[in-house]
Formats: C-alpha cells, sequence, structure tokens
C-alpha cells in the first residue's frame, strides 16, 4: 500500500513539497527453509524545494529526493543546490546520507558529496551534455569516486540520441580492482521514427560490477568484481505494411566474461481485425542464454476502450538447458496471462492480472492487483 | 513443523529527524522577498499561452483562485496544441506541464523525461513506453523483455518476484546481477541438508543437476 502527495506552491512561497511512501508486507512459505512475515515501511520521497523558476534561477531541495538535473547520483537524504547561469546553463551540488538499496532504505551508512555541471547548445535543448562527480563514505571509510557522464541529442525531427558512463577511479585500496580509472557502465542508444511509418533503434551497453563497500548489488563475489562484464548490442526495428499492420524485428548480441549469446524476434501486429481499437500480436523469438537455450512462439490479443483495456497472452517456448548432462535437458513451458485496467471513474484506476506458468510437471501461478486514486 | 520468525522493520526515528530538519529548512525559507520579472527563456513565451483564448476569463475561471476552473472545463489539447493528452495525462493538472520551471516546448521535446524525474537512475535508458503504458505506470511485458537478456525467465523464474534478484527494485533499480544461480539463491543453499550440499561441496554449478523448474528431481552424476 503506498501514497504520493505533492503539492506545489503549499506555504505561498512558490516551493514544492514531495511526499511518496509505501508500507509493504510480504509472507515467505517455502519449502525447505523458515516461513518469514516481513514489514515494511519505507519512505521513497519527503522533500520541500523552493526556487528554479524563471523568477528564480538558484534552486535548493532539502530532505530525502532524487538531485533534479541529475538523477544518476541516486537517492539523497540531504540538500542539493542548482544555480542556472544566464547561458542556460545548469551548475549544481549536494550533499547527504545515501539511503541503502533495500526494502527498508536505510540511511546512515553511506554519506556523498557530489557536484555536476550541465550544458545545453540552446534554448529548445535539442543538445545536451552533463557531467557530475560523486564521492562517497560508507561507515566513514572513503568508498567510491565516480564520474558520471550524459548527453542528449535530438538533431532533427524523428531521431532522438542518448548516452550515459560511469567511470569509477579506483585506489590501491579498493579489491578487486587496480588503481586507476575504469569504466563501469555504458549506455548509448539511438532512435529514428519515421513519421509513424517505421522506426528504428540501435542499443550498445557496457556494464562491470564497481569495487563498494556499500551493499548495492545483490552479494558479488570479489572474483565477481573483479572479472564479470557484460557488452550488449541490439537492434529493433517497425514497419508499417500497405494493410495496416506493422512488422516488427529485434535482434541482440551479447558477450561476458565466459560465453556468448544472443537473441531475436521477428512479430507481426494486427490493427482492429476483430474488433475496432483492439491489436492482435503474432512473434517468433529464439534466445541464447547463459544456461538455456529458448525458442518458441507468442500469441497476444489487446483491446482498448475509453475506461480501460484488456489483454491476452499465451506463449509456448522450447526450453534447453546448456549446463545439465544427459538428456533431460529440455522442457516444455506454456505461458498463459491476462490482464484488465479500468477506470471506473475519473481519477480511479484497477488493474488487475493473472498469469499462469504451465511446466512438464508443475504449474506457477502469478496474481497482481493495484488500485490507485489521484486526485 | 516450520518456524514462525516476524520481522517488524519499521524505523521511525530516522523519519522524525528527516522531518524535522525539512520542516526547519521550510520555515527559514519563508521570508518576504521582492518579485522579479522573467530571467531567462523570455524568447519562449508565457508559461501557458492565453493570448488565443477569449477575453472573457470568467469561461474558464470561477472563484478567487486563478487555479480553480469550471467544473464543466473542457480543453481540446490536440486540435488546439498539436499535442495528443492519452491516458493519465487527460486527466492530469495543466500546471504539472506548464509551470514557470521552464517551457513547456522543451519538456515536451525531451519526451517523458521532460516532466516526470528518472526513478531508474538512468540504468534503463529514455524510453519509458518500453515497460510503462501512458495509463499506468505499472510494468507491463517483463518477462518477455527478459528473452533479449543472457538470462531468459524460464521455469519457476518466469513467476519469480524481481526483488529475489534484483535488489533494490522497489525503488525502481534493476542493477546488473550475478548470473551465477548462487548469486540468488545462497540461502536455499545454506538449507539444504539432504544430501548436504556444503559438506559435500556442491557449492556452484547447480544446473549440472538442477533444472530451473524445480528443486526436487535432481539428476546426479559423477563429476
Amino acid at each position: 500500500m503506498g501514497g504520493e502527495y505533492w503539492a506545489e506552491n503549499p506555504w505561498g512561497r512558490g516551493g514544492e513539497l514531495h511526499i511518496d511512501g509505501e508500507w509493504n508486507r510480504l509472507d515467505w512459505n517455502l519449502p525447505f527453509v523458515d516461513d518469514e512475515i516481513d514489514n515494511n515501511l519505507r519512505l521513497d520521497r519527503l522533500s520541500y524545494a523552493w526556487g528554479g523558476t524563471r523568477f528564480d534561477p538558484t534552486r535548493q531541495e532539502v530532505g530525502r529526493f532524487l538531485v533534479s538535473g541529475m538523477p544518476e547520483l541516486g537517492l539523497i537524504d540531504g540538500y542539493a543546490v542548482s544555480h542556472r547561469l544566464p547561458s542556460g546553463n545548469l551548475v549544481g551540488a549536494s550533499i547527504g546520507g545515501q539511503p541503502e538499496p533495500n526494502p527498508d532504505q536505510e540511511s546512515g551508512k553511506d554519506l556523498q558529496i557530489s557536484a555536476f555541471y550541465r550544458w545545453a547548445y540552446d534554448p529548445m535543448e535539442r543538445l545536451t551534455g552533463a557531467i557530475a562527480y560523486q564521492k562517497t563514505w560508507h561507515n566513514g571509510t572513503q568508498d567510491r569516486d565516480v564520474f558520471i557522464g550524459r548527453m542528449d541529442w535530438m538533431p532533427v525531427r524523428g531521431w532522438q540520441m542518448h548516452g550515459n558512463a560511469w567511470l569509477d577511479v579506483y585506489t590501491v585500496d579498493d579489491v578487486g580492482k587496480t588503481a586507476g580509472p575504469e569504466l563501469t557502465r555504458l549506455y548509448l542508444t539511438a532512435n529514428k521514427d519515421w513519421d509513424g511509418e517505421r522506426g528504428l533503434r540501435a542499443l550498445y551497453r557496457f556494464d562491470q560490477f564497481p569495487s563498494l563497500l556499500r551493499q548495492e548489488f545483490q552479494l558479488p563475489a570479489p572474483d565477481t568484481v573483479e572479472r564479470d562484464h557484460q557488452h550488449r548490442v541490439s537492434l529493433s526495428g517497425w514497419q508499417r505494411l500497405d494493410g495496416g499492420q506493422r512488422l516488427i524485428a529485434r535482434a541482440g548480441l551479447w558477450q561476458d566474461e565466459d560465453d556468448m549469446g544472443g537473441d531475436g524476434e521477428l512479430g507481426i501486429e494486427y490493427q482492429d481485425l476483430f474488433q475496432s481499437d483492439s491489436r492482435l500480436g503474432l512473434a517468433l523469438f529464439d534466445s541464447q542464454g547463459e544456461f538455456t537455450n529458448m525458442a518458441g512462439f507468442r500469441a497476444t490479443y489487446a483491446h482498448y476502450t475509453a475506461v480501460g483495456n484488456w489483454d491476452l497472452l499465451y506463449e509456448f517456448a522450447r526450453n534447453a538447458e546448456t549446463g545439465f548432462p544427459g538428456n533431460a535437458d529440455t522442457f516444455y513451458q506454456h505461458r498463459l496471462r491476462g490482464s484488465l485496467g479500468w477506470s471506473p471513474a475519473a481519477h480511479w484506476n484497477l488493474s488487475v492480472s493473472a498469469e499462469e506458468v504451465l511446466l512438464d510437471d508443475s504449474a506457477n501461478t502469478l496474481l497482481g492487483v493495484q488500485f490507485d486514486w489521484s486526485f | 513443523m516450520k518456524d514462525n520468525k516476524r520481522r517488524n522493520r519499521i524505523r521511525t526515528g530516522w523519519l522524525v529527524a528527516l522531518g524535522s530538519y525539512l520542516l526547519i529548512a521550510a520555515c527559514a525559507t519563508l521570508g518576504p522577498r521582492d518579485p522579479r520579472l522573467h530571467g531567462w527563456w523570455k524568447g519562449l513565451g508565457l508559461v501557458l499561452p492565453h493570448d488565443s483564448f477569449p477575453g472573457d476569463c470568467s469561461l474558464c475561471h470561477v472563484g478567487g483562485s486563478w487555479n480553480t476552473l469550471v467544473e464543466d472545463f473542457e480543453f481540446d489539447h490536440e486540435a488546439r496544441t498539436g499535442v495528443a493528452l492519452n491516458g493519465a495525462h487527460a486527466k492530469a493538472q495543466c500546471l504539472l506541464c506548464h509551470n514557470d520551471r521552464g517551457p513547456v516546448q522543451v519538456f515536451q521535446a525531451q519526451g517523458c523525461a521532460g516532466c516526470h524525474e528518472d526513478i531508474h537512475l538512468g540504468y534503463l535508458g529514455p524510453n519509458c513506453t518500453d515497460c510503462h503504458r501512458e495509463t499506468s505506470w505499472r510494468p507491463f511485458g517483463q518477462v518477455e523483455r527478459h528473452a533479449g537478456t543472457r538470462f531468459p525467465l524460464v521455469g519457476r523464474h518466469a513467476t519469480a518476484s524481481c526483488r529475489a534478484c534484483h535488489l533494490g527494485n522497489e525503488v525502481g533499480r534493476f542493477l546488473p546481477v550475478d548470473t551465477a544461480c548462487v548469486s540468488c539463491h545462497r540461502r536455499d543453499l545454506a538449507a539444504t541438508q539432504n544430501p548436504n550440499h556444503n559438506g559435500l561441496g556442491w557449492v556452484d554449478h547447480c544446473d549440472r543437476c538442477h533444472l530451473p523448474t524445480t528443486w526436487h528431481q535432481a539428476q546426479v552424476v559423477p563429476f
């Protein structure tokens, strides 16, 4: 159960108050291990910001928040200030704690300071770049020195290019790394849309684990931090056909420290085939994963109305485990899913879904409900 | 018989401290200040252009506040501006996008990121509509999308909670995960007594004996 409250000008000074939190209860009932009941109250936002308008180029924010203009710095418990220069560029800094990325978002172990500069080529911000530096301490010990860069470019209508990069700087004290700078992450993407007739997207990403004292990831072992990395490149596109259908294709390749593989998907979408405001999708797919080679087909049907939508999915896949010896390494999987989104009245939304995964000798069920009210 | 363990981890001390800090800082800023005229972006015009609207303000505004609109207020945003408001955007408050934090032309050109902060911290790229619809933030098609990774979600993994592997997914963080089975199944390994995997040194390469459909029916082969 969660709620978000956002108020503009709550005290007549043009500021913004933002509160967002959730209460979660988890009941774990698993074979072989103890049952567990877990209650979490999590605060995602509690902040007040002022300035940063055309009347006041200096923006300040205090509380728990993402740094405006540089969310890559992560959630902060503290204070941030940014100032828009006459040129339209932005310079900012922040100081505060870093909540841990666990269900409680506990704060107090990690402290960070950061500064950033954001450059805009023109008032419409068709080309922007940003660079940030962040230094962190974990329980009082120096932890991370990282530079973060980001670029967005929309050269002409229909084109969108985006990139970001994390460059960690290590010392001899960092476990699993050699002293000096190292690229931790790179994300590059380019999208082109030809006025709704066809589209193309290219993506390249590179990831490896940084060496951190802070528990940011799921228990990476020292040798994992030292050698694990992943390159991934993918190309996807779609083309509208004469009959109104959409042809969709995707291909990708990945390579990590041990293996390489890829995936592909070819599909077609029919609009309004059986009824108006509906979409039928058919697709063939294949994926060569680290442990599993999967091939199959998928059918989806969706219908949209003024008050909501519903959709159905059926997927069949043949899965072959690559590391499993013997001849029992293949199993078949059927997935069925239905979901409903409904807005029974203004500002009320209900979303319900049910999913069943049928395997050779077992079945797994997943149910989901989300109900929200905004005013 | 299984033991039941109840853990309540509701922490209030730091909430109170943070709230107090927030209120003190907010009060400190409530001094009178002189309003100033436009400091930047003059060329991009008014926050909410009204120059083509009728002169009679009461056609849309009622009461003593400019923020209150008539109950039957209607505005064909697509016809008047060329920008369609779909899904939840059709019911959004005008000031969420048209405000004095910047020109709406710039917000609109940037797509979702123009108005919505990136809770994924830049890790998932700028194409929000890959996972979210305009009607709801609830993500869709995650299992299908995972087929484009090193780790297609097959068997039990197709219905597992994202949080089982992606630490911090509840707050939008989908950071890289080591694909070795034990990185997510360390607790299962520690609890296994028949046979005692740790005692036998069976602590990695689970996929040599187990399929991702169940921990039962393992195929034991000599290594």
